[in-house]
């Protein structure tokens, strides 16, 4: 055994720093932020009158809540669009835009300024001013050359500075140092830290550091002046008219989103400062600096409440304490470290990203599919799958190489995923104005994601570190990370578009969804228990989400195939040729015992063959499933219904059953990587049911005793099988199994941390005891069986099935996801929406105060319900003035020129409630509801009569349509009423009274 | 002239600020000279705001670890500035002086180097008293501070012996005692700022105008 020595030193380059990823990830915040807060100072400066509409929506305005309001207007948004369109017209969309292009153009020439403000006349000189014998010049070449850097830096001198200290400004291919009067003074007295500073500077140019960092600054400031600056000055004139009125303004979320956003970008950036002021502090201490440069003076020793707060102010420094700069000059392990408030800041990023572009685009595309959602969350998705994952493949990889504990990474996804809640409740996503949702505790589902997040690509970067045969690990980070990606986009397409609707009260009806489940499966036999189905209004509307998101297939698959494909890899076999560049000096030149051994994997068939397995008992539970449901089968026409929505149900249940079971012996078998272990082989049982079920499926009729559709055989796709959701079973069936597999390897993990708890006491009670136990906090990840019985080398067949299952697995989701988007489209059906809105939740009349309803009557009314009453009016009044003058027996072609042209009009008025709000009035929308019914039905009828010439069926009609214009005039009537109660003027047209204004409520 | 007003270019006579500065600098502290080197570049009013003012705050991706360097430079120039430009406030009339200086602005034409004129035996004990308060407030130790003002002493004690007939203008209890404030106050970028006594005059010590008319 060798002897005990210092522990070799790491190169900190083994991995990316994901530096370059934070800035763009707040570069492309500020972006986003400023179009929308532009938006929302250009709507207001238009005095336009959104609340008016959405008063006239029948929006209770002292309603806090989220999705009342969403139901009133999504299930109105003809008369929305249309009520916006004159009232609250959305400013030209080049305003928009032309935020973000501004802010750009400004900032790059306040970049292009900021070194020559720095470098002015006045302020610096040039280095020979100050050095006119050339021996710094000397110095600082000798530098340079070490360091390889070219073009050499421009040095300039602040003499008037007493600091010792330099700075590097301009942008990384044209830098500028400026070298302090203080460290000029002291070069002699000090040279170790005279060659600290210069190669620290340099080492910021070489890490690439400048332009970035002053890209930041410099949008930053153009940001605070250009956007933020007019936006809270119009919020104080918003709260300033609020308290003029004598009111009390709400709170203000808007003034909260500007303040968080300061907030953010100032932490997130002076927390990638500390971190790049450490690298480049390694750098140049590899470069030959000698760490006495950065001996500090001593802090004079604060008060409690300092050193209290001490931690506190430390996140607004740029740069760290010294004492983190000196350890890490030693130990790198600051570089690896994750740390939880950035990852918390971080999270709040893909939530607020994407809503700010929503905004953007809402007033203009109203009628945008998932898709265009899809691409939205791209972006963002990119970015914080690339800063998280980066964070975590470097402390995974630091823990390897130090044979330190690997982190479990489910504390720091938590963190991310309690970002993203946070950042849900700074949006108002889910909560209308109030401050909470109105299920606050739907905001743990983000938490949980995001744990289990941290914890795959923790896992994975466990696995590839024990796998990867290559001299560096990003590829495989590249593949992992990339995985990663695809499942947060679709995490974040189920959020922004369900959970943020769950959370704030997504409600559907038990009459709507058995509606929608005839739809889906039609069926001659009547509804019966299918309202009274358990989960109908809770489960099955969240699987029916499931299957709207469009990657959630491919995901899945995504997330069971990286790691399938490092397992089949197997173990890299001695020292994994990284890890030989991540020790840049050998053991013996360094003086230090070599590195620690890699990680060991657990052999293939640990995983695959539970997986197999499981598959087998699924195809078994399927072919049962299909048996059982045989015995019950009703008669050809009866197939849809109730029957079919429980074969659609059963399906997903007994293929995730046994895929669970497999999931839980893999992540048994698996050592360390238990969610992995269970998620391949749960996946793969998954794969394998789901490919039993497409074939039986598929030949439903050929089997007797299997037949549960069909009677007949014959060959039908399952993806075109009528009365089948295939999208349904397959995605909801991946999606469960992955969920399944997530509780398997929960529940594992738990079982064997408890046996460590239990071997330790043992342990300690007989201290001389042996000391063979895993404790699962080393970075073995095999079981010691496998480690005696098996090298783990993967064999050719083993291989093979690897490979056969990836192609099949990968080729059947991306046809799924591909034929899924394409289906989608760009653009969505708004009637179809619209319909879909009000059959699935209808449009409740809240509980309103008597002024709020008067309110929403007026605006209603004002805002464009006179000119449907008033064109009502003159139907009726063109009806009449046509039944005027008869006096006698007329011709048909006669009646015809009399009544043909009123009918018609009449007709129109079929289109006023898809055209106009529903009257937030329940009595006067009675009244309106019956005049469109008797209209449309008159004028129909009114049209068929004078084509066949049936003089009943014309009475009949006339009657129907006088009965429409008298329900107007009630309707009239009643609005009237209501805005005189009100203390509102009266409607324009002087309500009639007594028999002109009865109307007969349709079914009376 | 008859009324004893003196021309700008009359009361700076003597030796520049900036050479007497070198000088003490080369022989006091000379690891210094590239500084002075440095600051020579300017002109006295920069030189003198910059030395004045705050020391830079972090800036990204600075060193950053927050060591100031106890330099001598800024307490003999902004000292020996001070004294110069009570020695023009004393003896110069203001109209004048303003006169002069909208008129070098007019032309583009740099400000004259501020001069130390020769200085009587009880201006320089003034100065002494200066140079050690200045040092004082820099932390220096009183050792070290005892040293720079004995050296910018000394090196002004070698300009030649004022002649009886100049104004009386002693540098003056508002000469820059407080080296961290602006520019101080008498100083032409504040003519009408009252003086403010950081280290009282003893009795003997001449008024602000004393001399002048």
């Amino acid at each position: 055994m060798p002897p005990p020595g210092p522990p070799r030193r790491i190169d900190e380059r083994v991995l990316g720093a994901g530096t370059s990823v934070r800035f763009v990830t707040l570069l492309f915040l500020l972006l986003t932020a400023c179009g929308s807060m532009m938006l929302t100072v250009l709507r207001g400066l238009a005095h336009g009158d959104q609340e008016g509409c959405n008063l006239a929506a029948g929006v209770d305005p002292d309603d806090g809540g989220y999705w009342a309001p969403i139901v009133a207007v999504s299930g109105q948004t003809f008369a929305y669009r249309l009520c916006t369109s004159i009232w609250a017209p959305a400013p030209p969309w080049w305003q928009v835009v032309g935020w973000p292009v501004l802010l750009t153009v400004a900032a790059a020439l306040l970049f292009l300024l900021l070194p020559l403000r720095k470098a002015r006349r006045g302020r610096v000189v040039p280095l020979e001013s100050a050095d006119p014998e050339g021996e710094l010049r000397s110095l600082i070449d000798e530098l340079a050359a070490v360091t390889g850097l070219a073009p050499m830096p421009r040095i300039v001198v602040d003499p008037a500075t007493a600091s010792v200290n330099a700075v590097v400004f301009g942008r990384t291919g044209r830098p500028v140092v400026c070298l302090d009067g203080g460290l000029l003074a002291t070069r002699r007295t000090d040279p170790e830290r005279f060659r600290a500073v210069l190669l620290h500077e340099f080492a910021h140019i070489a890490n690439r550091d400048v332009t970035l960092t002053y890209l930041t600054v410099a949008l930053w400031r153009v940001f605070l002046v250009l956007i933020l600056l007019p936006y809270l000055l119009w919020e104080g004139h918003v709260v300033q008219g609020v308290l003029a009125d004598g009111a009390v303004p709400r709170p203000d979320r808007a003034m909260l989103l500007a303040a968080v956003l300061v907030l953010l970008v100032h932490l997130a950036r002076a927390d990638t400062l500390r971190s790049r002021e450490v690298w480049a502090d390694v750098t140049a201490l590899r470069w030959g600096a000698d760490p006495r440069g950065w001996a500090a003076p001593a802090a004079p020793p604060g008060g409690p409440l300092r050193r209290a707060l001490g931690p506190f102010l430390e996140l607004w420094r740029t740069h760290p304490r010294s004492g983190l700069r000196q350890g890490a000059l030693t130990d790198p392990a600051p570089l690896f470290r994750v740390s939880v408030l950035p990852l918390l800041l971080l999270g709040t990023v893909p939530v607020v990203t994407p809503t700010h572009l929503l905004r953007q685009l809402a007033p203009y595309r109203v009628d945008s599919s998932t898709n265009v959602l899809v691409a939205i969350v791209l972006v963002p998705a990119v970015l914080v799958t690339g800063v998280a994952g980066v964070a975590l493949w470097r402390a995974v990889a630091y823990a390897v190489l130090t044979g330190g504990r690997v982190p479990s990474g489910w504390w720091a996804g938590a963190w991310l995923g309690a970002g993203m809640a946070a950042g849900s409740i700074l949006n108002g996503d889910g909560v209308g104005w109030a401050w909470l949702p109105q299920r606050p505790a739907v905001l743990l589902v983000p938490v949980l994601a995001g744990a289990a997040f941290g914890w795959w690509i923790t896992q994975c970067a466990l696995l590839w570190a024990g796998t990867w045969r290559g001299r560096t690990l990003r590829p495989a980070l590249l593949v992992s990370l990339s995985a990663g990606c695809l499942a947060m986009v679709s995490w974040l397409t189920w959020w922004l578009l369900m959970g943020v609707a769950y959370a704030g009260g997504f409600t559907v009806r038990a009459d709507a969804m058995v509606r929608t489940v005839q739809r889906w499966f039609p069926s001659a036999a009547p509804s019966g228990d299918l309202g009274r189905l358990p989960g109908l209004t809770t489960v099955l509307p969240l699987l029916e989400t499931v299957t709207g998101t469009p990657l959630i297939a491919l995901t899945v698959t995504a997330l069971w195939v990286v790691p399938l494909l490092g397992w089949a890899a197997g173990p890299a076999g001695g020292a994994p040729r990284w890890f030989s560049a991540a020790f840049p000096a050998p053991a013996e030149e360094s003086g230090g015992p070599g590195g620690p051994p890699p990680p060991r994997v657990a052999p293939l068939r640990a995983v695959l063959l539970p997986g197999l397995l499981g598959g087998v008992l699924a195809c078994l539970a399927v072919a049962g499933l299909q048996a059982c449901l045989h015995t019950g089968q009703p008669g050809p026409d009866a197939r849809g219904g109730l029957y079919a929505l429980r074969y659609a149900l059963l399906l997903p249940a007994v293929v995730v059953v046994p895929a669970a079971l497999a999931g839980a012996a893999a992540g048994a078998r698996a050592g360390r990587l238990r969610l992995l272990g269970s998620l391949v082989a749960a996946q793969v049982a998954a794969l394998l049911g789901l490919v039993a079920a497409a074939v039986l499926v598929s030949a439903d009729g050929c089997v007797a005793p299997l037949n549960v559709l069909s009677d007949d055989c014959a060959w039908r796709p399952v993806w075109r099988r009528p009365l089948f959701p295939y999208l349904f079973v397959l995605n909801n069936t991946l999606t469960l199994a992955a969920a399944a597999a997530v509780l398997a390897a929960l529940a594992v993990s738990t079982a064997a941390a408890a046996r460590a708890v239990r071997a330790t006491r043992r342990v300690r009670r007989r201290p001389a005891g042996g000391s063979g136990t895993d404790t699962g906090t080393g970075t073995g990840t095999g079981t010691s069986s496998d480690s005696d019985s098996d090298d783990g080398r993967t064999g050719r067949r083993g291989r093979l099935a690897v490979a056969l299952l990836c192609v099949v697995a990968v080729g059947g989701a991306s046809a799924t996801a591909g034929h899924q988007m394409y289906q989608a489209g760009l653009v969505t059906d708004v009637t179809a929406n619209q319909r879909d809105y009000v059959q699935r939740f209808g449009l409740p009349y809240a509980p309103v105060s008597e002024p709020t309803r008067q309110n929403q009557v007026h605006a209603w009314y004002h805002l464009g319900g006179y000119r449907f009453i008033e064109l009502a009016a003159s139907y009726s009044d063109g009806l009449t003035a046509a039944g005027k003058g008869s006096s006698g027996p007329e011709s048909w072609d006669a009646l015809d020129g009399r009544f043909r042209a009123a009918c018609t009009r009449w007709r129109d008025a079929g289109t006023f409630e898809l055209a106009w709000f529903r009257v937030p009035d329940q009595i006067v929308q009675a009244d309106w509801h019956a005049m469109i019914v008797r209209a449309d039905r008159g004028s129909r009828g009114c049209a068929q009569a004078l084509d066949a010439h049936d003089s009943a069926g014309l009475l009949n009609a006339l009657r129907d349509l006088l009965a429409a214009g008298r329900c107007a005039a009630s309707a009239n009537a009643r609005i009237d009423a209501v805005l005189r109660a009100g203390h509102y003027r009266g409607t324009y047209r002087t309500p009639a009274g007594g028999a002109g204004a009865a109307c007969e409520h349709v079914g009376q | 002239m008859a009324s004893g007003t003196v021309l700008p270019e009359e009361a700076r006579a003597g030796e520049p600020v900036r050479d007497v500065v070198r000088s003490v600098i080369a022989a006091l502290a000379p690891e210094e000279l590239p500084l002075v080197d440095g600051l020579r570049r300017f002109d006295d009013a920069t030189v003198v705001r910059r030395l004045n003012g705050r020391s830079r705050r972090r800036e990204p991706l600075g060193f950053g670890i927050g060591e100031v360097a106890a330099l001598v430079t800024p307490v003999v120039w902004l000292v020996l500035d001070g004294v110069a430009q009570r020695m023009v406030s004393a003896t110069v009339d203001r109209a004048a002086q303003g006169a002069a200086g909208a008129l070098r602005r007019l032309l583009r034409r740099p400000a004259p180097a501020a001069q130390v004129p020769p200085l009587t035996r009880e201006q320089l004990a003034e100065v002494r008293a200066l140079v050690l308060a200045a040092a004082g407030q820099r932390d220096f130790p009183p050792e070290r501070a005892a040293e720079i003002a004995d050296a910018v002493v000394g090196r002004l004690a070698l300009s030649p012996a004022p002649d009886p007939s100049a104004p009386r203008g002693a540098p003056g209890p508002s000469a820059p005692a407080d080296p961290a404030g602006p520019v101080g106050p008498g100083s032409p970028a504040d003519p009408q700022a009252a003086p403010a006594p950081a280290d009282p005059p003893g009795p003997d010590a001449p008024g602000p105008n004393s001399g002048a008319n």
